[in-house]
C-alpha cells in the first residue's frame, strides 16, 4: 500500500512521519536523527546537506546556506526589510530583486537560489522516505506557516514536486498540530479552544484554533521573528564568554571561529538541559589553544533566560485578545517546535493557563508532521482531483448564536448548548432525555441565544401521554440551508413530534 | 422493541463499517452520532394544557467562515456538499461492492420453469450460468457473485428444503437440484469455469469482413469485436484499446502488435467426446487422451486462425494506416526533394566558381598581355629613339662636315674622300662613338675636329682592313668548299659575333635550325638580314677558319687526324668535331694561370656536364671537384661556363618563343 508522508519544512530543521497500517511513526533519517538540519553547505568538492553540512558550518561558515525558509518567495527588499540575518551565514546578494546566495563550490563563484537550496533538502527528505517506504509513489502532505502567502506555497509544493512527491495539498501548520492530537476527530460534537504555541529555531508564532463540528477555524495568529531557540543559545553563549573571561582573563567575543564553536557546544548543552538538571561543555581551543571546560546548571540557566521566557509569554496575550477569547475558555495548549522543549517555557504555559491541558506527549518538533502525516492519510483515499479541488472550498456557512435547550434540574432551569457559535451547517445532534416518574407529557423549549444576555425561544416541541418512566430521544438536525428541524420521539410507545424552525 | 433496537444496531454498524474504511482513525471504539446520555438529573419540563408544537422566532441567517482545510470531517463534509446529499442517505450510499440483496434481481417464475426443464444426465450442455441465476454476468461474474447466486438457489431448492415444503422429491441423481451442484462445480472452480467460458455458446464468434461497409464505420464495426475478444488475452499487459480517428502513430502500431502476436487462453478441453478416466486400462486412456488433444488442437488452430483474420481485417480497412502510408511517402519524397535541390544548388555553386575563376584567368593573362605588349613597344620606341639618335647623330655630323668643308679645303679629290669615309663612317659607327665624333665637330674648333675626325676615319679603316683580312680568308676557304660564292654583303664583326652566338645556341638536330638562326640574327641586328642558306654557308666557312687559325699553332699531325674525322662522318658533321682536344697547351695553360681563357670544346663541354650531373649542387666544394675532373679548365672557368650555359639556355627560350609568334 503506498505510503502518506507528513513533511514539515521548519527554518532550522525538517521532519519527516509516514502514515502506514494506521500507526504514524516518524521517520529517522540515514544518520538516525528523526530530524534533519535544514542545512546546505558547499566545499571545494561536493554539496552536503543536512547533519554534515550543519557540522561543517565552523570552519565553512560563508558556504553553508541555513534558514532558507524565511527568504523562500521573499523579493531583496522585502528580505532587507525585515533584516532578518540573524541565520544565514552565506552572502546574500540580489539580482533583479531576486534574492540569491553567493557561495563558491568547486573554486567556482555559484550563485543558488532558495528554491534550489529547498529541493536539495527536499531530495534528502525524499531519500529518508525511500529508505523507509516501500510503495514507489510518495503522497505528501506539506506544510506551512499560516503567514506564507500562496505564492509562496506554490513555491514550497513545486520544490517537493521536482524531488519526487506527490503533493496532495499544503496544510497550516497550526492545523497539522491539532491533527497530531486527533482533536475534534473522534468525536463530532467535541467543541475545543486550542492554543498551539510554537517556539522554533529563529520564530515564535502563537495561533488561537477553535475545533467545532469537526473542523478547525484560525482565530488568531501572532507571530515574533526575533525570539527563537537560537536566543536561547546566545544566553548561555553569554554565560560562557563570562565564565572564561572570569578565567582567562581573555574576551573571545571578537572571534568569529571561537563563537561559533561555543555556539555548536552551547546548543548541546540546552538539550541536555531539557532532561537533566546540569550539563557539561567542552570545547578544546577555543581561543587561541586554550581549552574550555564549563558547566550550568538547569536552575542557572532559567535565571539566565528569564527575561525570554517572559518575552515569549507575551504575544499570548494579543493573541487571545485578538480571537475573543478569555484565558479560561481555552481547553487544550500544543506546544510545537523544537525550543518548546525547555521545561521552563512549559511550566510557565502551564501557569498561564491553568484550565487548559497541556499536550506535549509527542516530541514537540515532529507534532506538525505527524500531524501532516494524518492529513495525508485520509487524502489517500479519495482521488487525487477531488483533494485538490476540496483544498479551495474552505468557505462554509455556520449558525451564527449557539441553540440551546432548556433542561430541569431539581426545578432550576438550565441551558445545555447543542449547536456551538459558528458551528458548520449541516450538523446532527441527538440528546436523549430520561422523564420524570410521574411524568406523562413533555415540552421542548428551544432557544437561541444571540448574545449575552437575551435568549429568546425559538420553538416548542410538546409530548402527551407518554408511558411511565419513558426516555425521550431528541434529534436536532442543521439544515445546509440553515433551517433546524428538531423531533422528539418516545421509543416504547412511539410517540414522536417534530417542528422545523425557518431561518431569517 | 427487538425491532428498533435491530434495525438500529445494523443502521449503526454500517455507518461503523463504512466510516472506519473510508476514514481511517486511529482510536477504535468509534463514538459518533450516538445519542450523548443526558445527565439523570436533567428533566423536561411537564407540558401544560395549552402547550402546543410550535414555532416562536427565526433563528439568524448563516454565516461564512473560513474553515481550515484539514480533518475528516472537512473532507466528508466536501463530498456532502458536492453530492448534495443529507447526511443519513450519505451514510447509506457504500462505495464498497457489498451487494445488498437487492441488486441481483430474482424473477422465481422463469427460474423455476428452467430448473425443471433440466436434465440431470445432460448437465453437461447446460448453461450453468443460468442455472445459477445469473445469466445477465456471465463471463464478468466475480466468483463472490457466483458462490452467493448457489447459496441462494440451494436455499430455494435443496432437495430437504423442498420435502419440508411438502413437494415430492425424486431420489437419487435425477432430481433437478444435481444439475445446480453440477454448475457450480464447473463454475466454483477458475480451470473448469474457463474451459466452460472458452466454449460458451452465447459468445458470438463472427468477425467483420472486408468490405465497404465496414471500412467506412471502421470504428463503429471494429471496436465492439475488439472489446468482446479482449477478454481471452492471456498477457498480463493491459489490452491496448482501439483508440480513435486521431491517436498517434505509437498507439496505432503497438496496438496491432499487440493483437498479431496474440495468445489467447482459450481451450476446448470441455468439449471432449470421452471422459479419460473412463479408459480401463493404461494405454487405452493414453488413446483417449491423444484423440482429446487431437481435437483440442484442431479447434485452437481453427481459433488462431480468427482471430489472425480479425485482425488481418481490421488492418486493411484501417483509415489510419492508409493516412501513416501517404504520410511516410510524402515525407520521403520530400526528403528526395530536398537531396536533389541542395546536389541542384551545389552544382551551380561550382559553375559559379568556375566562372568567376576563369574571369579571374582571363584578367590576369589581358594583364599580362597589355604589359608585354606595353614593353614590347617601349623597346621600339627605345630602338626607333636609337635610330633617330644615330640617324640625327649622322646628320649633324654631315652638317658639320659639310660646314667644315670636308677639312678639305678646296683640294677635291681629299673632299671626295672625305665624303667616302664620312658615309662609311656614318654607316659603320655606334651611336656613342657618333656622339663623340660629333661632340668633336661641333666643338667649332677646326683642327680638333679634324683630328677626331681623322682618329675616327683611321679607326674604321683599321676595322674594315681587318674585315677585309676576314673576308679574304673566308672567300679563301669558299674556293676551296664547294659552297656558293661569298656572302655578297660583308658580313660584319658583330653578325659574326651573333652567328657564333646563334650556331651555339641552336645546335645540330633543332627544327629549321639555319631559319631560326637566320629570325635570330636580324632580331638582333635589325641592318642585317640574312637569308638561311647565307647563314648556312658563313657558318660552315667559319668552322674552316677555325680548324686553320689552330693549325698554324699546332704541328701537321693532328690536322690530318682532323681532316680524316671530318670526312669519317661528313652527314651529322658538326663544329663540335671540328674542336680537337690537344694535350698539352691547353692544360698547361690552365696550370700556369688557373684559368684557360680560350673558349669551351664540346669535349671539354661533355666533361663538365658529366661532372656536374656527378656532384650535385649540395656536396662541398663542389667547383673544386668538378675542377678536378676537367684537366683543361680551372674552377672559376667551370664557374663562369656553367653561369654562360645558364644564361644562353634562357635565351634560347625566349629566342625560340620569339620565332614561333614570330612565325605564327
Amino acid at each position: 500500500m503506498s505510503a502518506a508522508f507528513g513533511l514539515h519544512f521548519g527554518s532550522t530543521s525538517a521532519c519527516l512521519a509516514v502514515y502506514k497500517d494506521g500507526k504514524t511513526d516518524v521517520v529517522a533519517n540515514d544518520a538516525g536523527d528523526r530530524t534533519t538540519p535544514a542545512v546546505v553547505a558547499y566545499t571545494d568538492h561536493d554539496q552536503t546537506v543536512g547533519l554534515a553540512a550543519k557540522q561543517g558550518i565552523v570552519r565553512n561558515a560563508t558556504n553553508t546556506i541555513c534558514h532558507v525558509k524565511q527568504v523562500i518567495g521573499k523579493s531583496y527588499k522585502q528580505h532587507e526589510k525585515e533584516n532578518s540575518t540573524s541565520g544565514s551565514y552565506a552572502k546574500v546578494i540580489n539580482k533583479e530583486d531576486k534574492i540569491l546566495y553567493e557561495v563558491d563550490y568547486k573554486e567556482k563563484t555559484l550563485h543558488v537560489s532558495p528554491e534550489e537550496v529547498a529541493t536539495k533538502i527536499y531530495k534528502k527528505m525524499m531519500e529518508t522516505a525511500t529508505s523507509h517506504g516501500d510503495g514507489d509513489i510518495h503522497d505528501c502532505v506539506l506544510t506551512a506557516p499560516r503567514d506564507f502567502s500562496s505564492q509562496q506555497r506554490q513555491i514550497l509544493s513545486d520544490c517537493a514536486t521536482k524531488a519526487g512527491f506527490n503533493i496532495l495539498r499544503v496544510i497550516n501548520e497550526p492545523t497539522a498540530a491539532l491533527l497530531a492530537y486527533d482533536i475534534g476527530q473522534l468525536d463530532i460534537e467535541e467543541y475545543c479552544n486550542t492554543v498551539v504555541y510554537r517556539l522554533g529555531g529563529v520564530s515564535l508564532d502563537v495561533t488561537v484554533v477553535t475545533c467545532c463540528n469537526g473542523m478547525f477555524r484560525l482565530l488568531s495568529t501572532v507571530t515574533h521573528a526575533d525570539i527563537g531557540g537560537d536566543s536561547f543559545n546566545d544566553a548561555i553563549i553569554e554565560y560562557f564568554c563570562g565564565e572564561f573571561k572570569r578565567q582567562w582573563k581573555e574576551d573571545i567575543r571578537g572571534s568569529k571561529r571561537s563563537i561559533s564553536k561555543l555556539k555548536v557546544a552551547a546548543e548541546r548543552c540546552k538539550h541536555t538541559l531539557s532532561t537533566l538538571p546540569e550539563s557539561q561543555c567542552h570545547v578544546d581551543s577555543l581561543y587561541d589553544g586554550i581549552d574550555f571546560n564549563g558547566k550550568i546548571s538547569r536552575a542557572r540557566f532559567e535565571g539566565l533566560c528569564s527575561g525570554l521566557v517572559q518575552r515569549c509569554l507575551n504575544p499570548l496575550e494579543t493573541a487571545l485578545k485578538e480571537a475573543g477569547l478569555q484565558k479560561n475558555e481555552i481547553n487544550k495548549v500544543i506546544l510545537t517546535g523544537g525550543a518548546a522543549k525547555t521545561p521552563v517555557l512549559q511550566s510557565q504555559l502551564q501557569n498561564y493557563f491553568p484550565g487548559a491541558e497541556l499536550l506535549n506527549s509527542t516530541p514537540p518538533d515532529e507534532v506538525i508532521a505527524v500531524g501532516a502525516a494524518k492529513q495525508a492519510a485520509i487524502l489517500t483515499g479519495n482521488e487525487n482531483h477531488e483533494s485538490k479541488q476540496n483544498e479551495q472550498e474552505t468557505e462554509v456557512e455556520c449558525i451564527v448564536s449557539p441553540i440551546q435547550i432548556k433542561l430541569m434540574t431539581d426545578d432550576t432551569a438550565t441551558y445545555s448548548t447543542i449547536f456551538p457559535a459558528m458551528m458548520p451547517v449541516p450538523g446532527r445532534r441527538q440528546r436523549k432525555i430520561q422523564l420524570g416518574p410521574q411524568q406523562t407529557s413533555c415540552v421542548l423549549e428551544v432557544f437561541e441565544q444571540r448574545d449575552e444576555e437575551n435568549r429568546i425561544l425559538i420553538g416548542k416541541v410538546v409530548l402527551r401521554d407518554l408511558p411511565v418512566q419513558s426516555e425521550v430521544l431528541a434529534v436536532f438536525h442543521a439544515r445546509r440551508e440553515g433551517s433546524i428541524h428538531i423531533t422528539c420521539t418516545e421509543k416504547t410507545s412511539g410517540k414522536h413530534a417534530d417542528i422545523l424552525i425557518e431561518v431569517e | 422493541m427487538r425491532k428498533i433496537r435491530t434495525i438500529e444496531r445494523t443502521w449503526r454498524n454500517i455507518l461503523r463499517f463504512y466510516l472506519k474504511r473510508t476514514f481511517p482513525c486511529e482510536t477504535t471504539d468509534l463514538v459518533d452520532y450516538i445519542p450523548k446520555q443526558a445527565k439523570p438529573s436533567e428533566m423536561l419540563l411537564d407540558a401544560t394544557e395549552e402547550d402546543v408544537c410550535c414555532t416562536n422566532a427565526k433563528i439568524q441567517s448563516l454565516k461564512c467562515a473560513i474553515v481550515e482545510p484539514a480533518g475528516r470531517w472537512f473532507e466528508a463534509y466536501c463530498l456532502r456538499r458536492r453530492s448534495k446529499q443529507t447526511i443519513s442517505q450519505h451514510s447509506y450510499k457504500s462505495t464498497s461492492s457489498t451487494e445488498s440483496s437487492s441488486e441481483v434481481s430474482e424473477d422465481d417464475g422463469t427460474d423455476e420453469k428452467l430448473l425443471l426443464s433440466l436434465d440431470p444426465k445432460e448437465w453437461k450442455k447446460q448453461d450453468h450460468y443460468a442455472v445459477l441465476g445469473i445469466a445477465h454476468l456471465r463471463c464478468h461474474a466475480t466468483e463472490d457473485q457466483i458462490k452467493r447466486a448457489y447459496k441462494k438457489k440451494v436455499l430455494k431448492h435443496h432437495p430437504d428444503k423442498r420435502k419440508a415444503r411438502g413437494e415430492k422429491v425424486k431420489e437419487g441423481d435425477d432430481d433437478y437440484f444435481s444439475c445446480v451442484t453440477r454448475a457450480y462445480e464447473t463454475l466454483g472452480v477458475p480451470v473448469k469455469r474457463r474451459a466452460f467460458d472458452s466454449v460458451d455458446p452465447e459468445f458470438n464468434d463472427d468477425i467483420p469482413e472486408k468490405d465497404k461497409e465496414s471500412r467506412e464505420e471502421f470504428f463503429e464495426v471494429f471496436r465492439p469485436v475488439f472489446e468482446r475478444n479482449e477478454r481471452w488475452s492471456n498477457s498480463k499487459k493491459k489490452v491496448p484499446k482501439l483508440g480513435d480517428a486521431n491517436s498517434t502513430w505509437d498507439d496505432v502500431n503497438n496496438f496491432y502488435s499487440f493483437w498479431y502476436d496474440f495468445d489467447s487462453w482459450r481451450e476446448y478441453s470441455y468439449l471432449d467426446e470421452e471422459e479419460k478416466e473412463k479408459g480401463e486400462n493404461r494405454d487405452e486412456r493414453r488413446w483417449i487422451e491423444q484423440q482429446n488433444k487431437k481435437a483440442r488442437q484442431k479447434l485452437k488452430k481453427e481459433e488462431v486462425v480468427r482471430i489472425r483474420t480479425l485482425v488481418d481485417n481490421a488492418y486493411a480497412c484501417d483509415p489510419r494506416i492508409q493516412r501513416f502510408k501517404d504520410e511516410e511517402k510524402r515525407k520521403k519524397e520530400e526528403l528526395k526533394k530536398a537531396r536533389k535541390d541542395a546536389a541542384k544548388a551545389k552544382q551551380e555553386e561550382e559553375e559559379r566558381m568556375k566562372r568567376e575563376a576563369e574571369e579571374l584567368e582571363r584578367q590576369r593573362k589581358e594583364k599580362e598581355e597589355s604589359e608585354a605588349k606595353a614593353i614590347a613597344t617601349e623597346a621600339k620606341k627605345e630602338k626607333e629613339a636609337q635610330k633617330k639618335a644615330i640617324k640625327k647623330e649622322r646628320k649633324t655630323m654631315r652638317n658639320s662636315l659639310k660646314d667644315l668643308n670636308y677639312f678639305a679645303g678646296d683640294d677635291p679629290s681629299t673632299k671626295i674622300q672625305n665624303m667616302s669615309d664620312m658615309e662609311k663612317l656614318a654607316e659603320m659607327l655606334s651611336l656613342t662613338s657618333l656622339q663623340e665624333l660629333n661632340s668633336h665637330l661641333t666643338s667649332g674648333d677646326e683642327n680638333k675636329a679634324k683630328e677626331g675626325f681623322h682618329e675616327k676615319i683611321n679607326e674604321m679603316n683599321k676595322k674594315l682592313e681587318e674585315e677585309k683580312r676576314k673576308n679574304l680568308e673566308a672567300s679563301q676557304k669558299q674556293t676551296s668548299s664547294v659552297g656558293e660564292s661569298g656572302g655578297k654583303i660583308p658580313w660584319s664583326d658583330e653578325e659574326m659575333q651573333l652567328l657564333i652566338k646563334a650556331v651555339n645556341l641552336f645546335p645540330a638536330g633543332t627544327v629549321e635550325r639555319w631559319e631560326t638562326i637566320a629570325g635570330f640574327l636580324t632580331q638582333h641586328m635589325p641592318s642585317s638580314n640574312r637569308s638561311a642558306k647565307e647563314v648556312l654557308f658563313k657558318a660552315k666557312s667559319l668552322q674552316k677558319m677555325d680548324s686553320t687559325k689552330m693549325k698554324d699553332a699546332v704541328n701537321q699531325k693532328a690536322f690530318d687526324r682532323f681532316s680524316k674525322s671530318h670526312k669519317a662522318n661528313p652527314a651529322t658533321s658538326s663544329e663540335s668535331s671540328g674542336s680537337e682536344r690537344f694535350v698539352s697547351p691547353a692544360e698547361h695553360l690552365v696550370a700556369e694561370t688557373g684559368s684557360n681563357p680560350n673558349p669551351w670544346t664540346a669535349d671539354e663541354q661533355k666533361l663538365l656536364e658529366q661532372a656536374l650531373k656527378k656532384f650535385p649542387a649540395s656536396t662541398p666544394e663542389r667547383w673544386d671537384k668538378i675542377a678536378d675532373c676537367i684537366p683543361t679548365r680551372g674552377k672559376k672557368d667551370c664557374m663562369k661556363r656553367f653561369k654562360e650555359l645558364a644564361e644562353m639556355i634562357k635565351a634560347k627560350k625566349a629566342a625560340a618563343a620569339q620565332a614561333k609568334t614570330a612565325k605564327s
